[in-house]
């Protein structure tokens, strides 16, 4: 077994008749059981580098360079059919937009079921006897993400669901088959921040229970800050900067780095951290300060 | 922390015990009532930018369409300038309508994805009569205004980036001159750096317009970054309200419970360290606050 699950070599994505380059020659490894945050700004390449680790990459863009190996195997060596079996039980990935992410007209049971059935070999296709089994694991799984009442919530159509907790929803079909490796893509950008917070500490406790690797995929410092043991930084496809969350926080070289941390600072900033420091010394201290 | 009462001259806007309820389920009308708005009040004066905090689903987008004119409240009264927005008739409420404007969240759903960005922009100026031959030039001034290039004016919205359009957005609003602009969300679904950067614009904008925001948002950073006062909603109802923000960071002052989860939620996203580089470090030039 090797170290790392997941590691990115001199990756290179072209539109092959295209105006540019999309990314060019990033690289990163994700440790085992450690979170690893691809952090940049819209349009800096950090979206298509996921999706091409999942090998999803929409159609016209390719991997003109590079190596993605998950566990010594290169994944995009891997056959179509390897590839889908490779999803949901190696790596799971969890989407931005979750209204548009299931499919409004089945219910959250059928997004189980089908999750189920396409990624696992064909034993556990035979409904029947199987079908009672795998309603058990959607209701476990759904339990494991705070939902009080899974029987209710599989029987649910997308439209009926807040945001936030279809993002719950997502969590656990991504985690139903304990992939050792998560990719998050800006899982909790159009959320507020309650269930912001309640989507990252979830991803969180699982990823430390479970031992499970995490790529993250964000614009946001603090989001990085609060879950990263690791940190990359891309601007316009390229990565300007890698390193610890501490260390770039503490010293960023890269003017993009020093960029995004100044908009982190001006949002967080002074005024509002006397606000979280009076909140604080008020009550007892709480998980959320530690 | 004085709740919005006592005499004092009318404001811009002033919103009086407003109730509002919709009906849920099913396609034919279901029996089941919800209220969404549970009596409340606000006031927004001229020129100042009023903060609403809430988490989602808390009714603040609710009191905005309520404020636009958008919905109808079930009771109580929404007043422009002291007059009852839902009484005005003709020239009344058209002279209300061009002073009152809005930014949505979704920049992509708010503009025509088949006009140029002139047109997008000239739209209110020609509802109220700018005459064709000047449509142009002005929509080119107000983008040029919120810095965009001049040369963009023959764009299509899908050639422009979420935060370029949400620019044009607020160009739009801008057009007719509006003594009020209601901001919902408007900078949430942007990235950091565009966020922090339409926040700047709208600063700015807000000292040389001399117009009253009231911007809604779930996050008191950004609220900070803005407003002038403060207003925390929850379940339909205002649980607390700071004539002055900056009240809000005073030694021992209480925070309603309210203002505290969404404030307290922002801090499981923050390590330790992060406090620490924050509170060390100097910050770094064009920090913008």
């Amino acid at each position: 077994m090797s170290d790392y699950a997941l590691k990115v070599e001199g990756l290179t994505l072209d539109f092959p008749r295209g105006p540019r380059r999309i990314v060019e020659d990033l690289s990163f490894t994700v440790p085992e059981g450690r979170t690893l945050a691809i952090v940049g700004s819209s349009g800096s390449g950090k979206t298509l580098a996921s999706l091409a680790v999942m090998g999803l990459l929409p159609q016209g863009i390719e991997v003109t360079r590079g190596e993605i190996l998950l566990d010594g195997v290169n994944v995009l060596e891997l056959t179509d059919e390897e590839r889908r079996r490779m999803r949901n039980t190696r790596i799971a990935m969890v989407l931005q937009n979750p209204m548009s992410a299931f499919d409004p007209i089945f219910t959250i049971w059928s997004h189980f079921k089908e999750t189920m059935t396409s990624h696992r070999d064909f034993g556990s296709r035979r409904a029947g006897a199987d079908r009672s089994e795998m309603r058990a694991q959607a209701v476990a799984s759904l339990g494991r993400v705070g939902f009080e009442d899974p029987q209710r919530i599989l029987e649910l159509y997308p439209f009926q669901m807040s945001g936030g907790m279809l993002q719950r929803v997502m969590l656990a079909l991504a985690l139903l088959d304990s992939p050792p490796l998560v990719i998050a893509d800006e899982a909790t950008t159009d959320l507020d921040v309650v269930s912001q917070a309640h989507v990252l500490r979830l991803l969180k406790e699982h990823c430390r229970e479970n031992r499970l690797s995490l790529l993250l995929i964000t614009h946001d410092l603090s989001v990085a800050a609060g879950l990263a043991d690791e940190m990359v930084v891309m601007d316009s496809g390229r990565q300007t900067e890698s390193g610890t969350v501490r260390e770039i926080f503490a010293h960023a070289e890269s003017d993009c780095a020093r960029r995004l941390l100044a908009v982190h600072r001006a949002l967080y900033s002074e005024r509002y951290v006397r606000i979280t420091a009076n909140l604080a010394g008020r009550e007892t201290p709480r998980e959320a300060v530690r | 922390m004085s709740a919005f009462t006592g005499k004092r001259a009318p404001a811009l806007i002033e919103v009086v015990n407003v109730r509002k309820s919709y009906r849920q389920g099913g396609l034919f009308g279901g029996k089941n009532k919800v209220d969404v708005i549970n009596g409340v009040d606000l006031r927004v004066e001229a020129g100042r930018c009023l903060g609403l905090l809430g988490a989602s689903g808390c009714g603040k987008s609710t009191v905005g369409r309520l404020i636009l004119g958008l919905e109808y409240p079930d009771s109580g009264r929404i007043l422009w300038k002291g007059g009852d927005i839902n009484a005005f008739g003709g020239e009344e409420r058209r002279l209300w309508r061009r002073n009152n404007q809005v930014v949505f969240q979704n920049s992509h759903g708010a503009v025509n994805p088949g006009l140029p960005a002139w047109k997008i922009v000239a739209e209110p100026l020609m509802n109220y009569g700018t005459p064709k031959g000047e449509l142009r030039g002005r929509a080119e001034s107000l983008i040029r205004d919120v810095g965009l290039p001049g040369d963009c004016l023959d764009k299509k919205p899908h050639q422009f980036s979420g935060g370029e359009l949400q620019r044009l957005c607020i160009a739009r609003a801008l057009a007719l001159a509006p003594e009020f602009i209601l901001l919902d969300e408007s900078v949430s679904s942007l990235d950091m750096a565009n966020q922090s950067v339409i926040l700047e614009l709208l600063a700015d904008l807000k000292n040389r317009t001399g117009a009253a925001f009231l911007f809604i948002s779930h996050d008191l950073r950004v609220l900070l970054n803005i407003s002038d006062s403060l207003a925390v909603m929850d379940e339909g109802r205002i649980t607390s309200s700071w004539d002055d923000i900056a009240d809000l960071e005073k030694e021992g002052v209480q925070y309603d419970p309210t203002l505290a989860r969404l404030v307290e939620a922002v801090l499981t996203a923050e390590p330790p360290e992060a406090h620490e580089a924050h509170g060390g470090g100097v910050p770094l030039e064009g920090a913008g606050i």
